[in-house]
């Protein structure tokens, strides 16, 4: 019998229980009531099309507020220039004010949008009187929102032909002209903005500028613009985006100013999925399919429902070697709002990678006769002509890309690798030796590589590349097996050995590589080795992999520890009794330890396991059954 | 005991090593994982069910609905569907995910699903503008629908007026059509379509109105905008399901609620079920179609559950992760984690705090059970159940039925009982009542019989005590099972099982006394150290006696052997029945004797013992005055041999002894009943001793919990010190007036020689020797005890450690 302590009384401990109890109840409320369940987001315009309205506020206020209440009454509408005359307030007016009233409607109308009524009021002036009333702007506007852009075309430049100082027109005129793949006007226009305006408006005017540069291939000067437009708009993401995708355009900076500028463009505007796409389709480009994979998973989960983004995911999905998730992101677009091409893009895709089976000639028709210059028809056509194996095809197609097109490398890449898996491992090798003379920094190029000069027996060149893939990615798993294996091929088990051994550094309970360390062990006569492996290996995981226990039974039994080879061959046949290999070892094994009788008895089994066709020694490549043949001989 | 002992004492102690095993595994723990701890943060979750029914006549029913679906706010964490044999499909498309039904068999289809949701929230800036130009996919949202009249004269004439000054700004443009659809409408409780125009005219509309209204607003300026559906998870059961509308902006749909007035944001609780102007249900005509939501937001640990696969992993020791792959529920692991928990908490309030309880664990299973269902409604309903068993019992009774059998009925009753309040809830409300099986109602039938038993002893105080014990304790374990805090803790760091194990085994190490027994025992605390149960129990019954030598004093005959072969006087025993077999002989024999005492082997406190006073004929008459027919006798005699009196349980012996007649000293002071003398023994040296006095109110018993007068007696004098009764002081007899002081006990020197050769006869270390004095054969040891209580320190207003040991149990 002790002594208490009074610390430890009941009154005590009942205090401090209470005072526990409190402070959970206190933790208890600050956990339930600390919810931070908020998704906030920010909307700004810098994303925003750049069109500058029309300011329809030029007139006394007794006027307009008149004008107003003409378009106002729904009487009248639909407003045309001859209904308007019928009205008492235009009844009224002089002659002389009546055009400067019909352009304020005008310019009223095209402000609500009201675009058909606008063109039919402003259509009754004269183009001098549009002009000398200032609404010559909203006619041009008013065609453009009704969607006509031809006549918007010609309604621009009436309007800066007598307006050559308009800034906003040419801004608004440029645009359009881009919208409508007129890019070389619209470069003209924008230079002209450029020349008109002064600070942040011509910070603005270049960045549309470098914007259609880039579309026409002229890198360099668009590269120019966004230095400048930078030097008027800093804090522009938008802008450091288009610097960074000319930059990569351009193929002639290097990755990490390229990458810097495109971390510059998120830090300003970090909600921009459009950003991480032009980065991860920048890194597509280069064949960094791997590096573009986070990216783009990033910008689809942003933007959710956006049909270009997980069109640009899929096939780098593809790209990258990874069908079934590709598969399931083109299944998920089905879900989104499409335009026309879009419906024809995705129809290729679900052909192309295996979602619709098999892909049709009439697919591959619609898309090859639709693609014109649209990049990305042209690659999804030159993906549907590989799917039905039409090689020739597919690369006159993938010729038509431009040499800084996103999908040009890509494309190369798809054909070396049709080659490299249809017997032409000599063409795939020429191909990608083109492609990694542009672009040596993609390491799945020059595995593919590697893989198609060890199949034509260049050894030593299929080393270098090899190589080249590890040094670039040193943690795909892939890279470093085909490597050692390659080594092991060749003989030189140490540097097999090195090679997994570097990997294992870094995941060292990678089972695959284990099991491949121990092959290479055991080819390279350090069969103790071998076993340890093959021991770690065992210990990782409770139900064994049958390769494993069989590589270690083989491995037992060159060492002669026959007991334990005996006691792994049991456990594995337990599993798979009709393993006739690990049974011949498990003769081996008996006859050793002198028990011949069972060593019969497995013989027996063996004969009725076996298929009475195949012969004895069918199976001359594998270890196990020469080991059997020499050890039976006797 | 010095500092240094002391502390090698601490060192020593299995528990202190494993809570260092804790706090080393904790620390490496959060070291691995720093955002441990940001993990325990509660998630609401919506128990969100859909209830649909239909009378179909066979005919081939369809049933068409939106079902929720995954997306940036929210999360389907897990979803349950019971239709029946009706063939369930379901579709995902733009407009949401369809749920589709079809057959001729069955009128009822129930969805069920734990749903999060996030709040979204948009900062819109100020200089966006009406988008101009679109994409084309997007035409779709900018064209005139039915309901949607976008351009109409009416539509533009108000926007006319409501437009602000500059209807290029995207902002001031939304803001006006929102102001104008949230405050210029009145809201109404339109069950129907409304249309644009409608809301329009009226100047009133529910959300559907407004929505359509606000859509061709925006759709008329260009912009475009389409509704959704879905529900407003409040807690409850309704029919109303919701339409809010989305408007899209710089390529992300931004919502707005004009009904209940979100401005580009939209609340946690609403669930979005469908995109575009739909109807919720679609379904064939004539079939009696009825449906009703039925949402409850529960706070839950963000552990317990498995989120959409994108996000990250919470953690690689997630132990509730671990046993999800045995198939439990996410919400029974929660309980599960805790178990160790909560059986801490009681522990601590039956050893620590000196609670009385009903079962030991079973407060904790109560509360496990009251998880799901809330506490009050748990407790309602568990209180119904006991109260209904308990009203069985007595009508069983009536019948003489034996106790097993009685009992087995009983919980028959209660299941049968359960099912039918679970059909009947089950139909009516979406309450997960599954979890109420955890109501053992094996343990409720025992608590049943029990609380009968005192119910017919009229042991109103034990009772209430143990009644509100079990309360108090039910109420900590609900608090600990609903802990989201705890539950995330346990669930993330199962280490500190082996805290909860170190605490453990420290109260079960520990002797200090119970905070109930400083109440008890107030009265003498200041008069030297007193023993308390813990100490009892650990120093003294489990270091001085061995198990044998208790189940020897268990078993009264047994006992009675061995003092009658060591020459102890004891009460002659004139039969025994030992089973059914020898039960009509036994009875036979019993129908000699005119009076007796029939008493149950193992039985404890009194309890099964019946006094026969007389004979009626052939009827018994009892002490109390009641008349038992043979057949009544002999029932009892068949409940002591069912065990139905046995300390443990089991099966047990009845015995019949002649009823003694007291001396007629001690008669002088209560002639009621049978006093007896209680001497404690320790190392058989005579520590304390004292005379229990039955009172009316006792019934006859001479139990000091039942209201006998306990009465101090000097061991060395044989003289009456004390009087007691329930703790306080008396002087005089309550039932007698007789005075209690001074007298002196007939017999003394003989009665402490008995008890010191019992002792001996007997070897517990410590004991307390029962002895009655006959008049006619003098001290007589009726039982041996090898629990003896600790009331009599109250009676002899003096703790026993003194005498015991030299103050090695002393208390600060």
């Amino acid at each position: 019998m002790h002594e208490q302590s009074r610390f430890f009384s009941a009154p005590a401990l009942s205090i401090l229980a209470v005072i526990i109890a409190l402070f959970a109840l206190v933790a208890e409320f600050v956990v339930r009531s600390d919810e931070d369940t908020t998704i906030a987001r920010a909307i700004s315009s810098d994303d925003q099309q750049e069109i500058e309205l029309v300011d329809a506020s030029g007139l006394s206020e007794d006027f307009q507020a008149d004008l107003v209440e003409i378009i106002q009454d729904t009487s009248l509408a639909p407003l045309s220039y001859d209904r308007l005359q019928t009205t008492p307030f235009f009844r009224r007016a002089s002659d002389t004010d009546k055009p400067k009233f019909a352009a304020h409607v005008g310019e009223l109308l095209t402000s609500r949008k009201r675009f058909e009524e606008a063109i039919e009021v402003l259509r009754g002036l004269q183009p001098e009187q549009r002009i000398e009333h200032g609404a010559s702007f909203s006619y041009a506007l008013a065609f453009r929102g009704a969607d006509r852009i031809d006549a918007a075309i010609q309604a621009y430049a009436t309007h800066l032909a007598a307006n050559p100082n308009h800034n906003p027109g040419y801004v608004n005129y440029g645009i359009l002209l881009a919208d409508t793949g007129r890019h070389e006007e619209a470069v003209r226009v924008f230079e002209r903005s450029v020349d008109i305006t002064s600070s942040s408006r011509k910070g603005k005017s270049l960045s549309l500028l470098g914007q259609s540069q880039v579309v026409l291939g002229r890198y360099e000067e668009a590269i120019d613009s966004f230095d400048k437009s930078i030097q008027f708009r800093p804090d522009s993401g938008p802008t450091w985006r288009r610097f960074a995708t000319a930059k990569a355009r351009s193929g002639l900076y290097e990755s990490g100013e390229i990458e810097a500028d495109y971390q510059r463009a998120l830090a300003l505007a970090p909600d921009s999925a459009v950003t991480l796409t032009d980065w991860a389709e920048f890194n597509f480009s280069f064949g960094r399919f791997e590096t573009a994979l986070p990216m783009f998973r990033e910008a689809s989960a942003q933007a959710q429902n956006d049909f270009d983004i997980l069109f640009s995911r899929s096939v780098n999905l593809l790209a990258s070697e990874r069908p079934r998730a590709a598969r399931s992101i083109i299944r998920k677009m089905a879900n989104v709002e499409m335009s026309s091409e879009q419906e024809l893009l995705l129809k290729a895709l679900q052909e192309a990678s295996g979602v619709i089976r098999p892909p049709t000639v009439e697919t591959k028709d619609e898309v090859c006769i639709a693609r014109q210059e649209t990049e990305r028809l042209i690659y999804t056509c030159m993906l549907l002509q590989l799917a039905l194996d039409d090689l020739e095809a597919a690369s006159g197609i993938a010729a038509e890309l431009p040499a800084m097109s996103i999908f040009t490398q890509p494309a190369a890449f798809a054909l070396a690798r049709y080659e490299y898996r249809n017997g032409s491992p000599e063409m795939a090798a020429e191909r990608l030796d083109i492609l990694l003379t542009k672009n040596p920094q993609s390491p799945l190029f020059w595995l593919y590589k590697a893989r198609s000069l060890a199949i034509s027996e260049q050894d030593d060149e299929a080393l270098m590349a090899f190589g080249k893939a590890l040094e670039l990615n040193p943690e795909s798993r892939k890279i470093t097996l085909e490597m050692s294996e390659h080594l092991t091929i060749m003989e030189y088990y140490e540097q097999a050995e090195e090679v997994l051994m570097s990997f294992l550094l870094v995941n060292p309970n990678d089972a695959l590589v284990l099991f491949a360390l121990a092959r290479v062990q055991e080819a390279a006569g350090a069969p103790e080795a071998a076993e340890e492996t093959l021991l770690q290996l065992m210990d990782m995981s409770e139900e064994n992999d049958a390769e494993t226990t069989q590589k270690l039974v083989a491995v037992q039994v060159t060492l002669e520890k026959f007991p334990e080879a005996l006691a792994n061959a049991d456990s594995l046949l337990e599993q798979d009794p009709a393993n006739i290999d690990v049974r011949r070892l498990r003769v081996e094994a008996l006859m050793a330890l002198g028990e011949d009788e069972e060593a019969e008895a497995e013989l027996d089994r063996i004969r009725r396991l076996e298929p009475a066709e195949t012969p004895e020694t069918g199976a001359s490549e594998d270890g196990a059954s020469e080991t059997f043949a020499s050890a039976s001989a006797p | 005991m010095n500092l240094q002992t002391r502390l090698l004492a601490i060192v020593r102690h299995p528990s202190s090593w494993l809570i260092a095993i804790c706090l080393v595994l904790t620390v490496l723990h959060l070291r691995s994982s720093p955002t441990l701890l940001n993990q325990l943060r509660a998630v609401t979750m919506y128990d969100f069910s859909l209830a649909m029914s239909f009378v179909g006549d066979d005919r081939n029913v369809d049933v068409t609905t939106f079902l929720p679906s995954d997306d940036e706010r929210q999360d389907i964490v897990r979803e349950n569907i019971i239709s029946g044999q009706l063939q369930f499909d379901d579709q995902t498309d733009q407009s949401g995910r369809r749920g589709m039904w079809s057959g001729d068999q069955g009128r009822e289809i129930r969805y069920h699903a734990l749903i999060t949701s996030k709040q979204l929230v948009y900062d819109l800036d100020q200089s966006l503008q009406v988008p101009q130009f679109l994409p084309e996919q997007y035409n779709q949202y900018l064209i005139e629908e039915e309901g949607i009249q976008v351009g109409h004269q009416e539509i533009r004439d108000l926007w006319s007026t409501i437009q602000p000054d500059d209807s290029r700004e995207l902002v001031p443009v939304l803001t006006s059509i929102y102001d104008y659809t949230y405050q210029g409408i009145e809201g109404a409780p339109f069950k129907g379509f409304t249309d644009a125009l409608t809301a329009l005219r009226l100047g009133r509309a529910s959300c559907n109105g407004k929505g359509r209204l606000f859509v061709a607003l925006a759709r008329t300026n260009g912009i475009p905008a389409r509704l959704v559906g879905g529900v407003i998870m409040n807690e409850g059961s309704k029919k109303t399901s919701h339409q809010w509308l989305e408007v899209l902006i710089e390529g992300r749909w931004v919502p707005f609620d004009p009904t209940n007035g979100h401005f580009a944001s939209l609340p946690e609780n609403y669930l979005r079920l469908y995109t575009g102007d739909h109807a919720l249900f679609r379904h064939t005509r004539n079939i009696n179609f009825d449906y009703r939501f039925t949402i409850n937001p529960v706070s839950q640990s963000p552990a317990l559950f498995e989120f959409d696969e994108n996000e990250p992993t919470l953690n690689r020791f997630n132990a509730a992760q671990l046993m999800r792959l045995t198939g439990l529920p996410e919400e029974m692991i929660g309980v599960f984690l805790l178990f160790p928990l909560a059986a801490l908490v009681t522990i601590f309030l039956r050893s620590v705090v000196g609670l009385k309880t009903f079962g030991i664990f079973m407060p904790m299973l109560i509360a496990a059970a009251c998880v799901n269902t809330g506490l009050w409604l748990g407790l309602a309903t568990f209180s119904g159940i006991v109260a209904f068993a308990i009203l069985a019992l007595a009508y069983f009774n009536r019948f003489n039925v034996l106790k097993i059998p009685r009992l087995a009925a009983v919980i028959t009753i209660c299941t049968v009982l359960f099912v039918g309040v679970l059909l009947w809830l089950g139909n009516r409300t979406s309450l997960q009542f599954g979890i109420l099986a955890l109501f053992p109602v094996v343990i409720i039938s025992f608590l049943a019989e029990r609380i009968h038993n005192m119910l017919d002893d009229e042991d109103w105080k034990g009772l209430a005590t143990a009644g509100a014990g079990t309360i108090v304790t039910i109420i900590a374990c609900y608090i600990v099972f609903s802990s989201v805090l705890l539950k995330g803790l346990f669930a993330l760091m199962p280490e500190l099982l082996l805290l909860v194990l170190g605490v453990q085994l420290a109260i079960g190490q520990w002797s200090g006394m119970r905070l109930q027994e400083f109440f008890r025992f107030r009265s003498i605390l200041d008069k030297g150290p007193v023993l308390g149960m813990n100490a009892r129990n650990r120093l003294l019954i489990n270091e001085l006696n061995s198990k044998e030598l208790l189940d020897l004093a268990a078993d009264k005959l047994r006992s009675k052997e061995i003092l009658q072969e060591a020459n102890v006087p004891v009460a002659r025993t004139y039969a025994v029945c030992e089973s059914f077999r020898d039960l009509p002989e036994f009875m036979k024999t019993v129908a000699d004797f005119g009076s007796f005492a029939l008493k149950p082997n193992r039985g404890s406190q009194g309890n099964g013992i019946l006094i026969i006073r007389e004979r009626d004929g052939d009827n018994f008459v009892t002490a109390g005055g009641r008349t038992l027919k043979p057949e009544q006798l002999s029932k009892h005699v068949g409940e002591i041999l069912h065990g139905a009196y046995s300390q443990g349980g089991e099966e047990d012996f009845a015995y019949v002894e002649p009823l003694l007649k007291q001396h007629q000293d001690i008669s002088k002071i209560a002639d009621f009943g049978l006093s007896d003398i209680r001497v404690i023994l320790h190392e058989n040296k005579p520590i304390s001793a004292m005379l229990r006095l039955p009172t009316k109110k006792s019934g006859g018993k001479a139990n000091l919990h039942q209201g006998a007068v306990g009465l101090a007696i000097d061991v060395e004098t044989g003289k009456i010190t004390n009087a007691a009764i329930r703790g306080k002081t008396i002087e005089q007899h309550p039932d007698t007036g007789a005075d209690l002081i001074g007298a002196k006990i007939p017999k003394w020197r003989d009665l402490v020689d008995i008890s010191k050769r019992a002792s001996k006869a007997i070897p517990l270390g410590y004991i307390g020797v029962d002895i009655c004095i006959d008049q006619d054969r003098g001290p007589l040891i009726l039982e041996v005890n090898g629990r003896p209580g600790i009331e009599i320190q109250n009676v002899q207003q003096k703790g026993l450690v003194e005498d015991l040991t030299n103050q090695e149990l002393a208390h600060a």
